[in-house]
């Protein structure tokens, strides 16, 4: 029993450990984001290349996943709205769940897999390799110059890219109500007109800068946390992305209860 | 690792950053300290490569240069930092050279931009530099 409530204790303490210590680290990267002496040439160099190979390198991917994922989700929302005679909730079903929840969610995953990893990964090489300690040595700022940038990269690219993952959704929403509900381009604006509520938006928006932020904050973290043993590299990321994975849905449960408060 | 503050060092402890290239790596001092902008501090750093007659290593990163030039590049870096630089052990960042020529060599060709310069090295290297007098 001792032995139980120990392991208990041990994980209490230790998520804990790193709630905090997250907390602290985001508390002292957002102060750093309004600081204009953390910006240089060099991080806004990195901040150019960041976004590049996180939002622009993946568009033909992420539109190719944006229309199939999207299409398909809309036609099932769709024809089950219809069979169930629900056709007045049509606004409500596409931008009160469909672009607010799914869109941001779906887009996060996406960058989670694919950015999130590969920043885990370079951070941890870095430590490894000693090269955050030379920029140390030469004094140049690790959090200005590295960290800062990815971060704003990840708020910056995931916004943009659940931009366009919800205009990829819109297409599709009117392709099948023209096709399903016989809905011209005039009643399908006007629907999404009336059911577009501004608290939403403001969360959607949001949502998505707390994603971006955590789903690069939590790597880059996991990523200092190695040691100069190249095996503590694979531990780091699969650490890291356990913890934006709990991130993700933490942000999500708040954004949800942020919405019916 | 000993610490300058202010000082530009080079040391097998301080490699160059791996996803920057040559050019990039120099530059970094100059953007972060001085506030420069690249272009600017391409300006400067482009002739010091050709001084070092390794101009045609701007574009290529840490792995794909040879010990001596990764060297230079690293002293570059240094002497951009800050006076005064100091080589940490610098027969281990060049170990296919035998004499401390080939390092008071490219000091000189830099003198301009360095005040002091403090070389650290263990002792059973002392003859590498007694006989080439650097």
């Amino acid at each position: 029993m001792i032995v139980v409530l120990e392991k208990i204790g041990s994980a209490f303490l230790s998520l804990s450990r790193s709630f905090f210590t997250t907390l602290g680290f985001s508390g002292a990267v957002l102060i750093r984001i309004f600081s204009p002496k953390a910006y240089t040439s060099a991080s806004l160099s990195v901040l150019l290349h960041q976004i590049y190979f996180t939002a622009v390198q993946i568009l033909p991917f992420f539109l190719l996943i944006s229309v199939i994922l999207g299409t398909l989700l809309i036609g099932i929302a769709f024809q089950t709205i219809k069979s169930m005679g629900l056709d007045r909730f049509l606004g409500t079903v596409l931008v009160g769940f469909i672009i607010t929840e799914l869109s941001p969610f779906v887009t996060v995953l996406l960058l989670a897999l694919r950015s999130s990893s590969a920043i885990n990964t370079e951070v941890a090489v870095m430590k490894v390799n000693r090269e955050l300690r030379t920029l140390e040595v030469f004094g140049i700022d690790v959090v200005d110059y590295l960290f800062l940038p990815r971060i704003m990269n990840g708020m910056i690219s995931l916004t943009l890219l659940n931009g366009l993952f919800s205009v990829v959704l819109l297409a599709s929403g009117f392709f099948f109500s023209f096709f399903i509900f016989g809905m011209d381009f005039q009643s399908y604006s006007e629907l999404l007109a009336e059911s577009i509520v501004f608290s939403s938006m403001i969360i959607l928006v949001g949502k998505c800068i707390a994603f971006g932020f955590f789903i690069t904050l939590i790597p880059i973290m996991a990523g200092t946390g190695a040691t100069y043993d190249l095996t503590t590299i694979p531990v780091s990321v699969l650490h890291g992305m356990i913890r934006v994975f709990s991130a993700i849905i933490v942000v999500e449960v708040l954004s949800l209860l942020a919405r019916f408060i | 690792m000993l610490r300058f503050p202010h000082s530009g060092v080079v040391s097998p402890g301080a490699p160059l950053i791996s996803n920057l290239n040559a050019l990039e790596n120099v530059a970094l001092v100059l953007q972060y300290h001085r506030r420069f902008s690249f272009s600017r501090a391409r300006d400067m750093i482009v002739p010091r490569f050709q001084v070092f007659s390794i101009d045609h290593c701007a574009a290529l990163r840490n792995s794909a240069l040879s010990d001596e030039e990764r060297f230079l590049v690293m002293l570059l870096r240094a002497a951009f930092r800050g006076s005064p630089i100091l080589l940490d052990r610098p027969f281990m960042l060049i170990p296919g050279v035998e004499r401390a020529v080939f390092i008071n060599e490219s000091l000189l060709k830099i003198d301009d931009l360095i005040g002091e310069c403090y070389i650290i090295d263990y002792r059973t290297n002392t003859n590498r530099y007694v006989a080439s007098n650097a």
